[in-house]
């Protein structure tokens, strides 16, 4: 709506969901990281047990293995090597005596051939020297033997790696299971806890809604607890009780206003209908011929007791418009004008007057009172005529993407002083002397209070001797609608 | 293979040849009778490498020497077979991390403190007082006669069928207070684990 919003979050519509969503994104970024680090330190825990299991059979096996090479037993080196069996992840073994020559050896069977010497190959290490190297799928340890310091041979062996595999398999299973209840516990926990918390704000929005809905400023929004929300639902429920004591002064002082209005109505029109009754008689019992200037005293009083009356009842209208709270409505404003204009059809035919159209929108108002806006705006265009020439009354529409509509009333009349535009629309306030135009002074004030009723906005654009256009703008009830369909 | 017991690198290839040689001879006549005097020389030659090897696989009790830097001594009793085959084979080297020394007795009545001592046929008249002298002293006996663990030798040594034979008991060994290796007793043919009366 207002041009500068703020950060838009493309997520979940409700607050609730975006806070979930940021709850199982923070535990699952947290449990990843952490099974990323347990399941990287595991695999460099197992390889290390590996390489030191690897060194500890080279040790066992090369001690089992001195006697064998050293009294030149191959036969007994096998057998000592054949041992390995029993660890499945031995693929080949081998003692090399003291010139580094093949001296017993094992294979594991099924081993391709290739795949031991490659891996064989891949440890470049000098005769009585002592090393390992890993090959993607094998790791070759070389260990030297030697006794009373005499280098005797050595003990190779090769191991494929799928110990480290099988640990990395059931650890990753971990992890993914863990990874699995952690973020279901997150959104579990989202799902039931955070509900709760955020009761107050659900209590605020239900409430507020209400509110907009049924302007019930009686309700209140449930408390939950004396945290941050908690105080905020206590000042919210504060601000709604000083806005219903507001209204309730509001409601008051309207209602002591309709009284005014129906005591304006009522008790001062009586006596002026009593001076008007007994003015009128006592110009009858005088009869004809008889002290002309009685006569025409009693003729002022009559006339101005009529004013009076004419004004109580304008003020009277006045005040009622919007006090009588119309649901609004649909509004065919074509058909209004056509209405109001029957409504004018003596004084239009006394001026010699012509109204003209364009296509008009339908609006959301109050059918009565736009009848009576455009008789007291096309009433005001037609009184405030030039001498010269018949007036010409144009009424035209515009509507803006938002669902706004503007109205214009346009006169071709004596127009207007264009400092003065904005006091025409008060209460008994007048541009021309009575003498001249003819009124109660309160047409345009009438006009304002209408639009103003069905929240919109009316103003004058006007010059002297250039005639007028008074505005005003209404809420389009059919936002499809264009001027000239 | 058998090279390996040559491991002096000098006489790599003298080993090699003494073997070609020797083994079939080996198979038709035990080693312990005496004759065939070209090869007799290469047989010893073998047998002394397996004579100085032992030592690595026996742990003697500390006792056994007269001091912490005392020599290892390997001795033969009877008539010498070695002639001076032993002694330039151990030259140079460590057994059980001391300086070799290589003796020969012709009796029981010379018999000095010994680790290891070779008894050849000819000593074996001695062989009961040898025997006791050997519990006593901590001294490993090793014989090349075929009744030798039954004349209460500790271990015997053979060459049969191009192989080295050890027999060894354990329970005669233990007698004189000498552990032998679980490695060397792999390889072993035959393990005696009791003594003989």
């Amino acid at each position: 709506m207002n041009g500068h919003s703020p950060i838009t979050f493309d997520g979940p519509a409700t607050f609730e969901g975006k806070l979930k969503t940021l709850l199982v994104l923070t535990a699952t970024l947290a449990v990843a990281l952490s099974l990323v680090g347990v399941v990287g330190y595991d695999i460099i825990a197992t390889r290390k047990a590996l390489v030191y299991e690897l060194e500890t059979l080279a040790d066992v096996v090369g001690a089992n293995g001195v006697a064998a090479l050293s009294f030149s037993q191959p036969e007994d080196g096998s057998l000592i090597l054949e041992s390995l069996s029993a660890k499945s992840h031995i693929i080949a073994a081998s003692f090399r005596n003291g010139q580094g020559e093949p001296f017993a050896s094992y294979r594991r069977q099924g081993i391709p051939d290739s795949e031991i010497e490659a891996a064989e190959r891949s440890l470049d290490l000098f005769l009585e020297g002592e090393g390992r190297q890993a090959t993607p799928f094998n790791m070759v340890l070389q260990r030297p033997l030697v006794i009373d310091g005499e280098f005797i041979g050595s003990i190779l062996l090769v191991s494929n790696l799928a110990p480290l595999r099988q640990h990395l398999r059931s650890s990753l299973t971990t992890a993914a299971f863990v990874f699995l209840v952690c973020t279901s516990l997150a959104w579990w926990i989202g799902s039931r806890w955070l509900g709760r918390v955020l009761r107050p704000i659900h209590g605020l929005t239900s409430t507020a809604e209400h509110i907009a809905q049924t302007h019930d400023y009686g309700s209140r929004a449930p408390k939950h607890g004396d945290d941050e929300l908690g105080r905020l639902t206590d000042r919210f429920n504060g601000m709604l009780e000083q806005i219903e004591a507001v209204n309730q002064d509001l409601a008051r002082s309207n209602a002591d206003l309709e009284r005014f209005a129906y005591v304006a109505s009522h008790d001062l029109q009586e006596p002026l209908r009593v001076i008007t009754s007994y003015s009128q008689l006592l110009s009858e019992s005088l009869g004809p011929g008889q002290r002309d200037d009685i006569t025409k005293y009693l003729h002022y009083m009559v006339s101005a007791a009529d004013r009076m009356r004419a004004m109580i009842k304008a003020l009277l209208d006045y005040s009622r418009v919007g006090s009588q709270a119309q649901a609004l409505d649909t509004v065919d404003t074509q058909h209004a004008l056509g209405l109001a204009l029957q409504n004018l059809s003596m004084a239009l035919r006394e001026s010699g007057g012509e109204v003209t159209h364009d296509p008009l929108p339908p609006i959301r108002a109050d059918a009565l009172l736009m009848v009576q806006l455009f008789q007291n705006l096309v009433g005001n265009a037609l009184k405030f005529q030039r001498p010269d020439e018949p007036p010409r009354i144009h009424v035209s529409a515009l509507c803006d993407t938002d669902g706004i509509c503007r109205f214009a009333v346009r006169d071709n009349g004596i127009g207007m002083d264009p400092g003065a535009t904005s006091s025409i629309f008060e209460v008994f306030q007048r541009l021309h002397s009575r003498s001249e135009y003819p009124g109660t002074g309160i047409g345009l004030a009438v006009c304002r209070r209408i639009v103003e009723h069905h929240g919109g906005k009316i103003w004058v654009e006007s010059s002297l001797g250039e005639g007028s256009t008074f505005f005003f703008t209404g809420v389009c009830a059919d936002t499809h609608w264009r001027p000239h369909e | 293979m058998a090279t390996a017991l040559l491991r002096p690198q000098g006489l790599l290839a003298l080993g090699m040849i003494a073997l070609l040689g020797l083994v079939p001879s080996l198979g038709q006549e035990p080693p312990s009778k005496p004759g065939k005097t070209p090869t007799r020389g290469k047989e010893y030659e073998v047998k002394a490498a397996v004579l100085y090897k032992l030592g690595r696989f026996v742990t003697w009790p500390a006792s056994a020497f007269q001091g912490s830097d005392a020599p290892f001594t390997l001795a033969s009793v009877g008539k010498n077979p070695f002639d001076d085959i032993l002694a330039n084979m151990v030259t140079g080297k460590r057994i059980t991390n001391r300086p070799p020394r290589v003796q020969h007795f012709d009796g029981p009545s010379d018999l000095a403190p010994c680790q290891i001592l070779f008894v050849t046929a000819e000593a074996l008249t001695h062989m009961p007082t040898l025997r006791r002298r050997a519990r006593a002293e901590h001294i490993l006996t090793v014989g090349e006669t075929e009744d030798f663990l039954e004349q209460g030798g500790m271990v015997h040594m053979a060459v049969v069928d191009d192989r080295l034979r050890l027999s060894i008991n354990v329970a005669e060994a233990a007698e004189a207070d000498l552990r032998i290796s679980a490695s060397l007793l792999r390889i072993s043919h035959r393990v005696v684990q009791e003594t003989v009366p």
